[in-house]
């Protein structure tokens, strides 16, 4: 079997290249055409209010916020699939996505989040931890990798039906229309306030998740071989529960639910390293980021009457590409 | 150097008591075959000295409760084998065996060149180093417990633990294991097997416990352990026992009637 | 404020078909004086409310109560509101419904065999279509002196009021981005006041949306938004509340003046035409 894989720092190099020109393409491209030389003069200070209110306070943060996001889900898709052993885990298909964005319903049409600004965060992770905690009970029992995914869309269609029915039942009235945003995704009119909402979130994630690399190896034995390697599999667990409930809550918090990036990215990243799953970690989390700024990039480009959301993008994306991987690689993973 | 100590060992597991009250002595040079029947509570006895499962009684590895033992000292002293070929991710021969070096790897560290000339020596020794650049799931099954065995060697832990090793494997293939598992103990490691194969036991190990419905039922030398009562009460069979040679040959006749 | 550009864009599709139902044709003759009107229409509610006498009224539409979208929201108080059951409009029998239209009302419909006098107004996108609506809405429930009254009390209102605006640029900014065009009734009110309306001269439909970079490069002079998307209670409304909007100076007006043509016309222009003077005071 031929295999293709890169030293470790030339993969991580290039698809940091890749997401550096994402992120200029993204600062660059939008609803207003504004030419490079007045960006970069907006850029470096200059007096031009409408260049630098666009790209400060509308591309810059969006682009952060992507590049952000789509870190958290391919890193979150890539974790799971290591610690559950199962190539289609990551947050959408498993709901815990669709579980966060219930939390941030909650939060915001019932008024709770107007207590503070943490609220909000707080019960989109509350919402992610439920629904994880409930897998990973499930997957202890779980004998083969369907019943994981069939609990996954047991709970994510429980979590989007909850979704709509406290759209419904908010006292606004204008609720019941955003529930697309929430359940598909999107990054439009995303400001600095939302950065601020979810980069600690996603920090926390990130962090907590990438300590796992060495457990998620030693899991390749399966989990006596594992802890007769001396890893600690309930703070493994716990690590990866919570980690992901943060980073993948602060996220959804403030784009709702994006769907198939912790499936797609993993996937195409996987043969190109070694496949352990310690390879894959970190560069899904910059795939991630790649992938989700140049499908932001596609909805601002796309042009359509009412705003594309990302989760179509994403979902158009990776659907064909997971189609193809499954069938080439049906024995493999 | 290092010694197990089971004192009074009891599992359970769900409502039922799998192993009652065992105690053994274990020490190093030494190839222990596990023998029993199905069911008897083989699995779970050697997974408890692993503290893989909570146990009554002490286990104690090197004198110290191998429960209260933080979980990479106790990897960097026995290394384990577990029932099944299970293999998860489809990883490279050589990077599979370098798994066996994460008990000695500091938390963010890389690989050392100590553990690479670790996994060089355990790949030799399991006979695996034509297949380093293999894909571990596409061999067969023969290789896979090669190259599993290679992984469990690259620990360099002075105590090895192996849960039917031998299963599904044609015999030349567990002659292999069999001699990979002597080969350890006559240098020096404390090995203890879990085995089914009454014959390969007889032929290989030093001592052997006979474990039936939890219990300890004979502890000694094949000679010993191995008689045509036992075998009858044990396991419902009828055989033969011929101590003349250098091991106890076996041959069964039927079920006892 | 989805309602306003929703009733715009029917009123300009249908045009012609609205035409055509404007010509009151009730199935049954109304009595001089109706003393069970029903309204099926939350802009009729205003009308009904301002002409006709409390108890005159049997019914009028749930949202009639509802300050934020009804501007005789107080009147309306202790009167019956209706949902929109055929069932309840048996029951009442009443001798005048008045509706927006009402004689495709889905209640109506079920009853087929029942044969109530009618009252089809038009969408009122002008001061004079409003007019219009008053002087046949005070017909109908038996004052029309009323009527002539309301609309002579309003263009003295009108008719002092300055014009502030100086040509300067405004868009009606609603939530999740939509923006007001022209031949609306905001739009009228934009003009009464002095203001270009944004979307007119950047050529856009009478509804359509604009995003927060497209708003920010067009660099209006104050952005129209309605009182109740102040606070953020969702993401339309958040979306109105970003950072990048936060130098364009704002008039914010409630819905419930605007929303329909109604008497609440002249306080909508008075309280656009006060905050323009005091932005422009401040030296916008």
């Amino acid at each position: 079997m031929n295999r293709f894989a890169l030293p470790r720092w030339s993969l991580i190099a290039a698809l940091s290249a890749l997401t550096l020109v994402a992120a200029v393409a993204s600062l660059l491209f939008g609803a207003v055409d504004l030419s490079v030389a007045r960006l970069v003069d907006a850029a470096m200070g200059s007096d031009d209010k409408v260049a630098s209110i666009i790209l400060f306070d509308l591309r810059l943060p969006r682009t952060i916020l992507a590049l952000a996001v789509g870190a958290m889900l391919g890193l979150a898709g890539a974790a799971l699939q290591g610690y559950l052993r199962n190539p289609l885990a990551e947050p959408s298909v498993l709901g815990t996505s669709n579980a966060a964005a219930l939390g941030g319903v909650a939060a915001i049409y019932f008024g709770l989040a107007e207590i503070h600004v943490i609220v909000l965060p707080l019960l989109a992770t509350g919402g992610a931890l439920l629904s994880l905690a409930l897998l990973f009970i499930l997957s202890g029992k779980a004998e083969s990798p369907l019943t994981l995914i069939l609990a996954g869309i047991a709970v994510g269609t429980l979590a989007v039906a909850g979704t709509s029915l406290a759209l419904n039942l908010s006292p606004n009235p204008f609720a019941a229309m955003e529930i697309m945003t929430w359940l598909l995704g999107s990054l439009e009119n995303r400001s600095f306030d939302h950065v601020w909402i979810a980069l600690p979130c996603i920090a926390i994630g990130t962090a907590m998740l990438l300590w796992n690399g060495r457990a998620l190896d030693a899991l390749t034995l399966g989990e006596d071989a594992a802890q007769a390697l001396g890893t600690d599999l309930r703070r493994t667990r716990l690590r990866l529960l919570i980690g992901t409930a943060i980073g993948v809550g602060g996220a959804v918090a403030v784009t709702g639910a994006i769907g198939f990036v912790g499936l797609i990215v993993p996937h195409l990243i996987r043969p190109l390293t070694d496949r352990s799953p310690s390879a894959i970690l970190l560069p899904s989390a910059i795939g991630g980021a790649a992938l989700l700024t140049l499908a932001d990039l596609g909805v601002r480009i796309i042009p359509t009457t009412n705003e594309l959301k990302l989760g179509v993008v994403t979902a158009f994306l990776g659907v064909p590409v997971f189609l193809v991987h499954l069938m080439r690689e049906r024995r493999l993973w | 150097m290092v010694t197990i100590s089971l004192d009074h060992v009891g599992v359970t597991l769900g409502r039922r008591a799998v192993v009652h009250d065992v105690s053994a002595e274990f020490g190093p040079g030494t190839l222990t075959g596990i023998v029993g029947p199905n069911g008897a509570g083989k699995s779970t006895l050697a997974r408890a000295m692993l503290a893989l499962v909570s146990a009554s009684g002490s286990v104690r590895v090197d004198g110290v409760d191998a429960a209260a033992m933080p979980r990479a000292d106790l990897a960097r002293r026995i290394a384990y084998v577990p029932q099944g070929q299970t293999l998860h991710w489809p990883l490279t021969v050589e990077r599979l065996v370098g798994l066996g070096r994460l008990p000695h790897l500091a938390p963010m560290s890389r690989i050392s060149d100590a553990d690479t000339a670790a996994i060089e020596r355990a790949m030799e020794r399991a006979d695996v180093l034509d297949l380093r650049d293999r894909i571990a799931t596409e061999l067969s099954g023969g290789e896979r417990a090669r190259v599993l065995f290679a992984r469990a060697l690259a620990v360099e832990a002075p105590a090895l633990i192996a849960d039917e090793p031998l299963a599904s494997l044609d015999p030349g293939h567990q002659i292999d294991v069999m001699d990979m598992l002597r080969a350890e103990a006559a240098g020096g490691a404390l090995v203890i097997a879990v085995l089914h194969d009454l014959t390969l036991a007889a032929r290989y190990c030093d001592r052997l416990l006979l474990i039936d419905e939890g219990r300890i039922v004979a502890d000694g030398t094949p000679a010993e352990v191995l008689t045509a009562e036992r075998l009858r009460a044990v396991y419902g069979i009828d055989a033969r026992v011929e101590t003349g040679g250098e091991w106890p040959t076996i041959t069964l006749f039927g079920r006892a009637r | 404020m989805q309602r306003r550009g929703l009733l715009a864009v029917a009123a300009l599709l249908s045009g012609a078909g609205l035409l055509w139902a404007a010509s009151p044709a009730p199935l049954a003759k109304a009595p001089a004086v109706p003393q069970r009107i029903v309204s099926i229409n939350l802009c009729a509610d205003q009308l009904v409310l301002a002409l006709a006498d409390r108890k005159q009224i049997a019914g009028l539409t749930k949202n009639a109560t509802d300050i934020e979208m009804s501007g005789e929201a107080a009147k309306a108080k202790g009167i019956p509101l209706l949902s929109n059951s055929a069932e309840q409009i048996l029951a009442i029998e009443p001798d005048l419904i008045v509706g927006m239209p009402a004689s495709r009302s889905a209640a109506l419909r079920a009853l087929p065999e029942q044969s109530y006098p009618l009252l089809d107004l038009d969408t009122a996108n002008t001061l004079d279509q409003i007019y219009t609506s008053i002087r046949q809405t005070a017909v109908a429930v038996g004052h029309p002196e009323r009527g002539d009254a309301l609309i002579a009390r309003m263009q003295s209102e009108l008719a002092g009021l300055p014009k502030p605006g100086k040509g300067r640029v405004a868009a009606y900014y609603q939530r999740r981005g939509y923006m007001t065009g022209t031949g609306t009734l905001i739009d009228e009110l934009m003009t009464r006041v002095g203001l270009v309306n944004l979307a007119g001269k950047l050529g856009k439909p009478p509804l359509s949306q604009l995003s927060i970079e497209e708003m920010v490069a067009a660099e209006p002079d104050y952005l129209i938004v309605e009182s109740a998307t102040d606070i953020v209670t969702d993401q339309g409304s958040e979306m109105l509340h970003h950072p990048a909007l936060r130098d364009i100076p704002r008039i914010s007006v409630p819905q419930a003046w605007t929303v329909c043509g109604s008497p609440a016309y002249t306080q909508a222009a008075r309280s656009m035409a006060a905050q323009i003077a005091k932005l422009e005071g401040k030296g916008a």
